[in-house]
């Protein structure tokens, strides 16, 4: 039988990678990214006992960073204004650099977390509208509301892009 | 289905395959359309949303979680042994320093950054030795370029102060003679760091957060703690 240390390390393995990333467009920053997987790492461990069915580990985990996050960096969260574009331009070190790429990355960040997080969860993880309400403990029509809103904003966005690319050609 | 529930249903849910969503677009022209940008958008999207993961990260959480609950149970022997501590702690508190050393280290590195950053050009090896040897130290191996070299006191004690490349980065090691039993990893608006047992003393590696969050410090502190032996003066 696995022991507490064993079921943690072979959690933190499985899903820290995925759980980064996700923390990563909640709060917008690198360092502040990683300090949030290390509190929901740490209260997962606190609750370890809690989690009987290994299968639903990741969204039991999804859920605590999004509490996590909720209580230290809600006032903090990216506003559209806030948004030094001239910081994002200077990322894609590590990134696609294409100009399309570019310009959904500002536009994702710009977008408000209520619409960018149930995004996140669709595009990076495959999660479904059930399994986003369900997490989320909104409605199916709300979810399918902000995925549609934020799938309609960034249409706009890039097709912005585009004529902007036409007219310098 | 019509156009409009069709696109509906592109924009809530473009992964979802129905039978009656692909005979609407294989009739409708303009849908089909709008079905392959929003697959290119989300192709797109897919692309914006990959970060890069820092590396190392599942060893650093499993590290801090085994560090923040080292399993302690409060024995009586315990309790006896916190008794004497106290009151050996109330006698030597005139004495005693007043900062952590994860502090005292921060606060080093405060005063003396503009020192750090003044300095430019490779020390030789000869001048690290000397550094060292001041703090009980000697090489073992390369410390790599080292751009930086000082006998500092810290605390009332003497220390061997680094500043070394790695790669495209730039690290602060400290050589300090005081023991400690386990890793401490410590941060603060400017610096963070790891600092580990080195024999009859301790190894610290820093590194601007500037750098980033991605530092592999338990890799950085094997290199540097084989590179670097206590002396045997």
């Amino acid at each position: 039988m696995a022991t507490k240390e064993n079921r943690y390390e072979n959690l933190v393995t499985a899903y820290s990678p995925w759980l980064y990333r996700y923390a990563y467009w909640l709060s917008g920053e690198k360092a502040a990214a990683e300090d949030l997987v290390q509190e929901t790492f740490l209260r997962a461990w606190r609750f370890l006992d809690s989690l009987k069915d290994e299968g639903s580990a990741k969204s039991w985990l999804t859920t605590i960073l999004r509490r996590e996050n909720a209580r230290k960096y809600e006032r903090k969260q990216f506003q559209y204004s806030d948004v030094d574009t001239d910081s994002i331009a200077m990322e894609p070190t590590e990134f696609d650099a294409r100009p399309e790429v570019s310009a959904l990355r500002i536009a994702l960040k710009g977008l408000p977390g209520k619409y960018r997080e149930p995004l996140v969860l669709q595009v990076l993880e495959g999660y479904s509208l059930d399994e986003i309400a369900h997490m989320f403990e909104l409605p199916r029509n709300t979810v399918a509301t902000r995925l549609h809103r934020a799938r309609q904003k960034l249409r706009s966005v890039l097709q912005e892009d585009k004529i902007k690319h036409q007219e310098f050609r | 289905m019509n156009c409009l529930e069709f696109r509906r249903l592109k924009l809530t849910e473009p992964y979802c395959v129905s039978k009656e969503a692909a005979l609407h677009a294989s009739n409708c022209p303009g849908c089909s359309r709008f079905q392959q940008e929003t697959n290119e958008l989300d192709d797109s999207l897919r692309t914006a949303l990959t970060v890069e993961v820092p590396e190392g990260l599942a060893a650093k959480v499993i590290l801090n979680q085994s560090l923040k609950h080292n399993p302690r149970r409060p024995t009586r022997r315990y309790w006896l042994s916190l008794a004497a501590s106290f009151l050996i702690a109330i006698t030597l508190i005139p004495f005693l320093p007043t900062q952590t050393l994860d502090a005292e280290i921060i606060t080093h590195l405060d005063h003396e950054a503009h020192q750090v950053h003044g300095k430019s050009g490779d020390i030789d090896n000869g001048e690290v030795a000397n550094v060292l040897l001041a703090a009980g130290g000697e090489i073992n191996d390369s410390l790599g370029t080292v751009t930086y070299a000082s006998k500092c006191m810290m605390d009332d004690q003497l220390i061997a102060h680094f500043v070394v490349k790695n790669g495209n980065e730039t690290y602060t090691l400290m050589l300090i003679p005081e023991e400690i039993d386990n890793i401490i990893p410590f941060q603060s608006e400017r610096w963070h760091g790891l600092i580990v047992p080195h024999a009859a003393g301790s190894l610290a590696v820093i590194a601007s957060r500037q750098t980033g969050s991605s530092v592999d410090f338990l890799q950085l502190a094997e290199r540097y703690s084989t590179a670097i032996k206590r002396s045997s003066i």
